[in-house]
Formats: C-alpha cells, sequence, structure tokens
C-alpha cells in the first residue's frame, strides 16, 4: 500500500498518539488535538477513528490502572504500533514528494 | 464534596453503557465521559456539567447507533445489542414516516384524532395529578389534618366525607379544649374567612382574608418572607390589631417595599400594624386571600359552647397515623362531653386536609378523566380499523418479504412502527393541546378547582404524552399487524392482482371494532342525557322567591358605627329615604342574609318547642318590612313586619315553613317564642307570621330560618335590594350616590340576583360538565358515525363483485339497500345493547353528580339509544345508495 492509506484526520491522531509518548489517553488526544492543530473534535468521532485505527492494526492499548472520579471503569493508553509507524512514514513521505518544490507558492511553513 | 456531586446522570451513563461497545473499550469510554464530567463540575456549576454530559451521551450515541446504521456490512462483534436494534427501528420508522407521508390526508386526520384524544387525557391527567395526587405545599404535609365537630347520625352534602356524616365548624372554648387535651396533636390552629374592607385609602375597597390563631401557621410549618408570623401575644384579647400580608397584596400595594413591616393598614376602619409578608405562593384556604389577621376579639371572648364558627387544622405528632388520631379524639370528645353536660352531644372527626381540599372536586375529576379514556379508546378504535383496511391492502407486500426470508417478529416490528410513528405525531399534538388547554380549563372549572395554582405545565405532562402515545401507537398497531403476518404466503401470492380480500373474518373484526364504537359512544351520550336532564330540573328548581329585576347591594359599615343602636338605625333611615326618591326604583328592602348571595353568620338561638327549650343554630336573616314582598316571598300565615314594628314594640319574628315544621310539627307555631343573643338584649321574641321557604343553595332542601325586624335588632351589614326594570348600568350610579352621601368611605357594587344564582356553583358545576360532557360525546358519536360509514363502505367496495353478480342475476336496488342497512343495524343494535350494559354498570359513579334523575333514567337512555339508531341509518345509507349504483358490467370486468 504505497497510496495515501490514512485520512488525514487519521494521521492527526497517530501523530498526537506519538507526540504524547506515554501519556496516549483518549482525553489527551483531544487537549493535543486541540493545542497542536487548533481542531476541536466530538468525542464521538475520536473514539470512532481510534476504533478505525486499531482495526486497521495501527494503533495499540493497554489498560491503565482505575483512577478516583471514573467510578471504576478502566482507562485505555494507546500506542501507535510499528506498523502504525510504517503507515504513517509511507504517508509522509507519499506528501512530501507532493509539498517539495512548491516553497514558492505556499511559503515556508510554520511550526 | 457529596457523593452525589461525583456522579453524572444517571439515566444518562446508563444509556451510554448500552450504546458504547461492549468491554474494556467501551468502558474506557464511560470513564472518560466520568472523568470530563469531573472536571465540568469543578470549573463550573453542577448544571452546566451535566448539561454537557447529557450532550456528550447524545452525541457518543448518535455515533455509534447511527454510524452503524450507515454502514450496512455486519460489524465487528463488539458492536452491542441494543446498536442492532436501535438501527433496526430507525430504519423502520424511516419507512414508517415515508409509507404514512405518502397518504397525507389519511395521516393528517390520524394524527389529528389521535392528538386531540392524547391531549385531552393529558391534560386532564396533569390536572387530576396536580390537584388530586400530589402532596400539599407544606412540609410533611401528610400530617395535616382537619378537625369538625361531627353528627354522625346526619349523613353531610360530601359523599366522600360521609364517612363521618354532617361536619359542623367548631366554636372557641371547644377547639381550646381539644388544643389542650388532644394527645396526638402537635400543634393545633382555628381559622375562619373574613372579609375587609380596607379604609384611609383612596378607593374603599372589599378585600378575602383569614382570621387565624397563631397555631395555625405553627401546624402548617409556614416561614414569613419578611417580619414575623402571628405569635401567643396576638392570641390574647384585646391584642394590639396586627395583620401579615400576602405576596400578591405586599407587590400590589406596596409596591414590594422591603421596609412595609411596621406600617399600617385601615381594615374596616381599625388601623392594623403590619407584622410580616408571606412568601409567594403561601396559600392557605385555596382562595385568593389578602392577608391575615388574628382571631376576632369577640370569638376569643366566646363563652358559648353550642354556636360553631371556625375551622380547625392540626398537625399530627411523628408517626401517628389518621385512625390513631381519630381513636383518640374519640376518647377526647367522650371526656370532654363529661366535662362539659351543657354542651350539644356531638364527635369530634378528623379528615385529611387534603382530601378535604379536593373531595369535591375528585368525582368530576374521575368522570372527566373516564370520559376522555372513552374518547381515546374510540379514536383508537377507528384508526385501528383504518389500519386494518391498509393492512389488508398490502398483504402482498408483505407475503412476498416473509417469502424472501423476512422474520415474523422484524415484520411485526415493522408494522407497529408505522401506528407508533402515527400516534407520537399525535402524541406531540396531543402536547400542545394539552399545554394550550391546561390552564384555561383549570380556570374555566367553575367555583374554582382547588389547588389551580399548583397546576403547570412540566415535564411530567410530556411524559404522560410520550407514554400514551406509545401506548396508543401498540394499541392500534397490534391487532392490524398480527392479522397481517399470520396470513399464509401462498394464499397472498395466489391470489392474482385482485389482493387477497381478507374475506369473512377480516369484516367480522372491522364489526367488533365498530360495534365497540358505539357501545363507547352510546355510554358517553347516555352521560351527556343525565346531565342535561339534571340541569334542567336544577334550573327549574323554585327557590322560594322572584329574582326578576331585583338588584343587590352590600353595604358593610366601619367599625364606628357598629353598635347594634341608634347611630346604624339613623344611618340606614338616612339611605332608605335616598333609596327610595331614586326614579325608576319600584320598591326596596333590606336585610342582613340573603339567598344565594351570604351574608353574616348566625349566632345560637333558643327555641320553645313543645318538649323544652333547645339552643341551636338556625339562619336569621334582619329585614326591613318591604323585604318579603319585594322578594316575592309568601306570607303563609300571621302578619308581615309593618313600620310599625318600632324598636320600642313588642319584639317579633317570622319564621319559615322548615322552621315551623322542624321545631313545632303540627302545632301553630305563632304566638310560640324564640330567643335571640344580641349583647345586652337577651328578651323572648314572640312569632307572628309564618313565610314560605327560600333556597339558599338550589341542590339543597330549604333549611330553617327566621326573621327579625331591622329596626329591633340592626346589623351593619346589610344587603340593598332594589326592584327595579333598569338594569345595574343604569341604576348603579344612583344607588352608589344614595350611599355615598351617607358614607363616601363604603365600597359599593350592584349586581343582579338572578346573575347571583345562575352563578352559584350549583348551577355553573352542572353547566359545566354538561359542556365538557356534550363536546366529549359529540365527538365521540362523531367518531363511531365516521366508523360505521368507514366500514360499511368498505364492506361495499369489496363485495362490488358480489353485488353486481346478484344484480345481474336480478336483485332489485332496495334489497341491496336493505342489506347494507341491515348491517348497520346489526352493529348499532349490538352496540346499543353492550352499552346499555356498561351505562348501567357505570351509573353508580355519576349517582351523586346528578339532581333529581336517577342514573338509569329510561327516558333519557331510550332517547340516546333513538339518536344514535338514526345517526347508524344516515351513516349506512350514503354506502348502501353507492351499492345499488355498482354498475355490474364495470364491477365484473375490473
Amino acid at each position: 500500500m504505497t497510496s495515501l492509506s490514512l485520512g488525514e484526520f487519521e494521521q492527526l491522531v497517530l501523530l498526537a498518539i506519538l507526540q504524547l509518548g506515554d501519556d496516549g489517553f483518549a482525553l489527551s488526544v483531544l487537549h493535543e488535538l486541540d493545542r497542536r492543530a487548533g481542531r476541536r473534535v466530538s468525542r464521538g468521532a475520536l473514539y470512532k477513528t481510534l476504533e478505525r485505527l486499531e482495526e486497521k492494526g495501527y494503533v495499540d492499548w493497554d489498560v491503565e490502572d482505575a483512577t478516583p472520579g471514573r467510578g471504576g471503569h478502566p482507562r485505555r493508553r494507546f500506542k501507535v504500533t510499528p506498523s502504525g509507524v510504517a503507515a504513517l512514514r509511507t504517508s509522509r513521505d507519499a506528501l512530501f514528494r507532493f509539498w517539495h518544490g512548491l516553497e514558492g507558492v505556499l511559503g515556508e511553513p510554520k511550526l | 464534596m457529596t457523593h452525589s456531586i461525583q456522579e453524572p446522570p444517571r439515566l444518562a451513563e446508563w444509556l451510554l453503557e448500552r450504546s458504547v461497545p461492549a468491554g474494556v473499550a467501551g468502558g474506557s469510554i464511560v470513564g472518560d465521559a466520568r472523568e470530563e464530567y469531573l472536571e465540568h463540575v469543578r470549573s463550573g456549576s453542577r448544571i452546566a456539567a451535566t448539561l454537557w454530559y447529557w450532550k456528550h451521551t447524545l452525541s457518543l450515541i448518535a455515533r455509534f447507533t447511527l454510524g452503524l446504521h450507515l454502514r450496512s456490512v455486519p460489524r465487528s462483534r463488539r458492536s452491542s445489542q441494543l446498536s442492532r436494534t436501535v438501527a433496526n427501528l430507525l430504519y423502520d420508522s424511516r419507512l414508517a414516516v415515508r409509507t404514512l407521508l405518502s397518504r397525507p390526508g389519511f395521516t393528517l386526520a390520524a394524527v389529528a384524532t389521535l392528538g386531540l384524544g392524547i391531549g385531552a387525557n393529558t391534560m386532564i391527567f396533569s390536572v387530576v395529578n396536580a390537584v388530586l395526587f400530589s402532596p400539599l405545599p407544606y412540609p410533611e404535609s401528610d400530617r395535616l389534618v382537619n378537625a369538625f365537630r361531627i353528627d354522625p347520625e346526619v349523613t353531610g352534602p360530601n359523599p366522600s366525607l360521609s364517612r363521618l356524616g354532617s361536619l359542623y365548624a367548631v366554636p372557641y372554648p371547644v377547639f381550646l379544649d381539644w388544643a389542650e387535651l388532644s394527645p396526638v396533636f402537635e400543634s393545633a390552629g382555628a381559622y375562619r374567612g373574613a372579609g375587609y374592607t380596607v379604609t384611609g385609602a383612596d378607593q374603599p375597597e372589599r378585600i378575602s382574608a383569614t382570621e387565624v390563631s397563631s397555631a395555625v401557621f405553627k401546624a402548617l410549618r409556614a416561614r414569613p418572607m419578611l417580619g414575623r408570623l402571628f405569635g401567643f401575644e396576638d392570641d390574647e384579647v384585646a391584642a394590639p390589631p396586627v395583620a401579615l400580608l400576602s405576596h400578591a397584596t405586599w407587590q400590589s400595594r406596596y409596591g414590594s417595599d422591603p421596609e412595609v413591616v411596621g406600617r399600617t393598614i385601615g381594615l374596616n376602619g381599625v388601623t392594623h400594624e403590619i407584622v410580616g409578608v408571606m412568601p409567594p405562593g403561601f396559600q392557605f384556604l385555596d382562595m385568593d386571600e389578602s392577608l391575615w389577621t388574628p382571631l376576632d376579639d369577640g370569638i376569643k371572648q366566646q363563652t358559648s359552647r353550642n354556636a360553631g364558627n371556625l375551622q380547625v387544622i392540626a398537625r399530627l405528632r411523628q408517626g401517628v397515623t389518621l385512625e390513631q388520631a381519630q381513636r383518640e379524639m374519640d376518647a377526647v370528645a367522650r371526656h370532654i362531653g363529661e366535662l362539659h353536660p351543657e354542651e350539644v352531644e356531638h364527635g369530634i372527626g378528623l379528615v385529611e386536609r387534603r382530601e378535604l381540599v379536593v373531595a369535591e372536586s375528585r368525582a368530576g375529576l374521575f368522570l372527566l378523566m373516564g370520559a376522555v379514556g372513552l374518547v381515546l379508546l374510540i379514536a383508537c378504535a377507528n384508526i385501528a380499523n383504518l389500519l386494518l383496511v391498509r393492512a389488508t391492502e398490502r398483504r402482498r407486500e408483505l407475503g412476498v418479504r416473509q417469502a424472501l426470508g423476512a422474520g415474523r417478529g422484524r415484520l411485526l416490528l415493522q408494522n407497529l412502527s408505522e401506528s407508533v410513528m402515527l400516534s407520537l405525531a399525535g402524541g406531540a399534538a396531543g402536547c400542545a393541546v394539552a399545554m394550550v388547554t391546561l390552564r384555561p380549563f383549570a380556570a374555566a372549572f367553575p367555583g374554582g378547582l382547588p389547588r389551580a395554582a399548583e397546576i403547570a405545565v412540566d415535564y411530567r405532562l410530556l411524559l404522560v404524552a410520550a407514554g400514551l402515545a406509545v401506548v396508543t401507537g401498540v394499541v392500534i398497531g397490534l391487532l392490524p399487524a398480527i392479522r397481517s403476518i399470520r396470513t399464509p404466503i401462498v394464499a397472498v401470492l395466489q391470489d392474482g392482482s385482485r389482493g387477497y380480500a381478507g374475506g369473512r373474518r377480516s369484516n367480522r373484526t372491522h364489526a367488533v371494532l365498530v360495534v365497540a364504537e358505539i357501545a363507547l359512544a352510546f355510554v358517553l351520550l347516555a352521560g351527556t342525557g343525565l346531565f342535561i336532564r339534571s340541569l334542567q330540573r336544577l334550573t327549574r328548581v323554585d327557590p322560594g322567591f322572584t329574582a326578576h329585576d331585583l338588584l343587590v347591594s352590600s353595604i358593610n359599615l366601619p367599625s364606628q358605627y357598629r353598635d347594634y343602636g341608634d347611630s346604624t338605625r339613623a344611618l340606614f333611615r338616612d339611605l332608605d329615604q335616598r333609596l327610595a326618591a331614586i326614579p325608576g326604583v319600584q320598591d326596596f328592602a333590606r336585610a342582613s342574609q340573603m339567598p344565594f348571595v351570604g351574608g353574616w353568620s348566625s349566632p345560637p338561638t333558643a327555641i320553645e318547642t313543645p318538649d323544652g327549650v333547645v339552643e341551636t343554630i338556625v339562619h336569621r336573616a334582619s329585614i326591613t318590612p318591604g323585604y318579603l314582598s319585594t322578594m316575592g316571598i309568601p306570607l303563609l300565615a300571621g302578619r308581615g313586619f309593618t313600620t310599625e314594628d318600632t324598636e320600642d314594640a313588642p319584639a317579633a319574628i317570622i319564621v319559615n315553613h322548615a322552621m315551623a315544621e322542624r321545631y313545632w310539627p303540627g302545632v301553630d307555631p305563632i304566638g310560640r317564642r324564640v330567643m335571640v343573643p344580641v349583647p345586652g338584649d337577651s328578651i323572648w321574641r314572640t312569632v307572628v307570621g309564618v313565610a314560605g321557604d327560600v333556597r339558599y343553595r338550589l341542590n339543597y332542601p330549604p333549611f330553617p330560618k327566621y326573621y327579625v325586624p331591622f329596626t329591633q335588632i340592626p346589623y351593619w351589614y346589610q344587603f340593598v335590594i332594589v326592584k327595579s326594570p333598569l338594569g345595574p348600568e343604569a341604576m348603579a350610579p344612583a344607588i352608589r350616590e344614595a350611599v355615598w352621601s351617607v358614607d363616601s368611605n363604603l365600597p359599593v357594587s350592584v349586581f343582579r340576583l338572578e346573575e347571583a344564582i345562575n352563578g352559584s356553583s350549583a348551577v355553573t358545576r352542572p353547566r359545566f360538565t354538561v359542556v365538557v360532557f356534550g363536546c366529549l360525546s359529540a365527538l365521540a358519536a362523531l367518531l363511531a358515525i365516521i366508523g360505521i360509514y368507514g366500514v360499511l363502505a368498505y364492506t361495499v367496495q369489496q363485495r362490488s363483485n358480489e353485488i353486481s353478480i346478484r344484480m345481474a342475476l336480478g336483485a332489485r336496488a332496495t334489497d341491496v339497500l336493505r342489506n347494507v342497512l341491515r348491517r348497520g343495524l346489526a352493529m348499532a343494535g349490538i352496540g346499543l345493547a353492550i352499552g346499555l350494559v356498561l351505562a348501567l354498570a357505570g351509573s353508580r359513579l355519576i349517582r351523586s353528580l346528578l339532581f333529581e334523575v336517577s342514573p338509569a333514567d329510561p327516558f333519557t337512555l331510550a332517547s340516546v339509544a333513538v339518536l344514535v339508531t338514526v345517526a347508524t341509518l344516515i351513516a349506512s345509507y350514503l354506502p348502501a345508495r353507492r351499492a345499488t349504483k355498482v354498475d355490474p358490467v364495470t364491477a365484473l370486468r375490473d
């Protein structure tokens, strides 16, 4: 699969999880998306995307001990799997090939 | 932080748990929601957090269940059962909506019918719930009781309180004994309704008030909004005059002045200090009281243990049941009887406060609830019939789907979803109907619906409407749905283009539904007929006087004239002269008590009977000589009062027929003696005449009453009665002018006596019942007629083949006509028979609401039966005629 197998939102979610490191909880991802990309997304959309990414084998999770205030419900810590990292890499490379040489039109990227 | 604050809304969480995927993944989503909810609680208000939680939950539910629906591929095994069911339901309802929209005429008619039915039910249910079932607006109100003197031998007018017999008001000294001796009262207070003229303002104004002892507020656990309540010091004789304002009075009269406590208000010419303001919504006597004052000194000083004029309210001690309390009070009554042998023998009856407030409205409200329930049933039968026809038409479609492997349960659900969609739309319309009609209905309830202020449009109304809609939907849809999936597939599919006709059994189902409609409509029509008859009887009752052309105005003198003596007499002598001079006045008189209007309560009277002296309460009026003739009350024996009956003349009284019969049965009452206690003037008065009976309420028999000459016992409270063919509009200014020339501080209102009679609750309640029942039964009858018409029209259409063959073989048009009419009449006949049985079975329920009419009144039932039969004939005639017009050639070719 060399084509773009990742949607834009899927990429953002995967990247956010990577950025968060050991802190890849759903709510943290939500805040990270807001903070870094200015994206306010509904929880439903996020959960659905995480579910899809899991089906594709790009993310995995383990269960964190329940903290007080969650009413005994578990907490999932998401991690990007090696194939997720590979997919991200493929995506990035494909996109970069398209971005390359357009600085004259689009200007330098702002970080 | 309490535990409950950390908990998100339980229902929302429950829903969320059931819509997210099963297992850890779903659990963690619920946990996330909780965590965020807590953050919202910490950073903002609890309400905002709750709102957020609901919004969040709903959007997640939509995402997880709808998302599944949008993809038709089977989802992962983690998808919950609920998701799948919801998806199916959504699919079915979408299909149902599309089907319904494709037939807008049918849908609109059905939704309108259901909307009226559900709306009426929702509205009445909301009223019944607020009035009859919800607790009174006082803390621990189930412990509040009213205590009465009772005479178990005499049945009272109120059937639901009749276990106690007649209920009587309580004299002050007796009340004090009860309060002191009762082991079951936590606190007990006495009160009575009162009216005041507010003086000292620009315009004198009548307001209603309640006189209370301080313990009344204690029993109610009421708290003032400003200032203080009454204390024990206010219960003392000659305590400084004080008043408590209602919230409304505080707003309207004092512009919500926060410094109002300590200001004064003039009541009947006496300056009262305002000591407090009650909170908004505080009501006590279920009427719009403007203010409260302590009990009148006259009452506090009362020594007679026989003249009752107070109501007693008490709070039972914690844990004491009404039965226990009643047993204890029975013992108290016996004990008091031993202590005071001079007291009239009586018991003590306890009535739950709420019961007392709502008892009178209960029968009427339940009856209405039954009536609107019947209307909804009829509407259901009608729509079920229509759906049945549609189900028959759609058998092929369902047959095909069944043949292709659709499960029966699935088909049943799909069928039901259509009727439930229909009734949900009806429920929404019903909600609107209920919201719009709720307040006007409560306001129109004659004599005032108790607790009307507590009736509100709230979530309960929505719940009731939604619940009714779902139940209705299942009820109307179940029969057609079951029938349509029961049909053998082969039969349907083999039947070719003509469609499976449904046969005899289907027709029988239609007929059964119509018969049920006719039966129920008959019950309602019979009820209406009985109420109309009852109202007719009531309005034909002779009140004992001629109200025609009589105008009444009440005058309540301020305290400086209240001396039972010369200044009162002088003032009214002056007024009489001015009244006599008004052009257009044919006749005029005055009285201290007026039938249908009211008047001063009567103190106990001693009566010299053949068996000795009896002390009892008899109604009494202080009248001028012209009273009997002005009112048209006949004089049956002896003489009337004349101008000769001056204050110095021998004390004279006139008794009415009922009093003569009761105390001097078979004896000539003329010359007998009666003692009327007037302060400082207790002398025996001699009966000089007997007057005809006068009714105080149309539905009560006349009770004993006597008259005294105004000159001998002048009252400061007087009704001026003017006979004039000119209406109140023409006469009021002159009458007002006459009164104000005597004292400009007197409020004057002039009204027709006839209006007072027609506006009395004895007339307005039955009239209201007739109107409401009339509307409901007209609706029911209309629905039933539409039902008959629909079924016969459908049958004729189904049988057009058969009919045309018959006609081709030589049947005459009249035979066909008769055949169809016979079918209609057969349905009507069976419906009437069942309806008659139902009506007779239910007659017990309305007996108490009828006046001199038996619930099984043959005339009424027969008339209604004839009416229903005629209506059936008309409804059957149109389809029957169409049957005769069937063209054999066309019918056979199709």
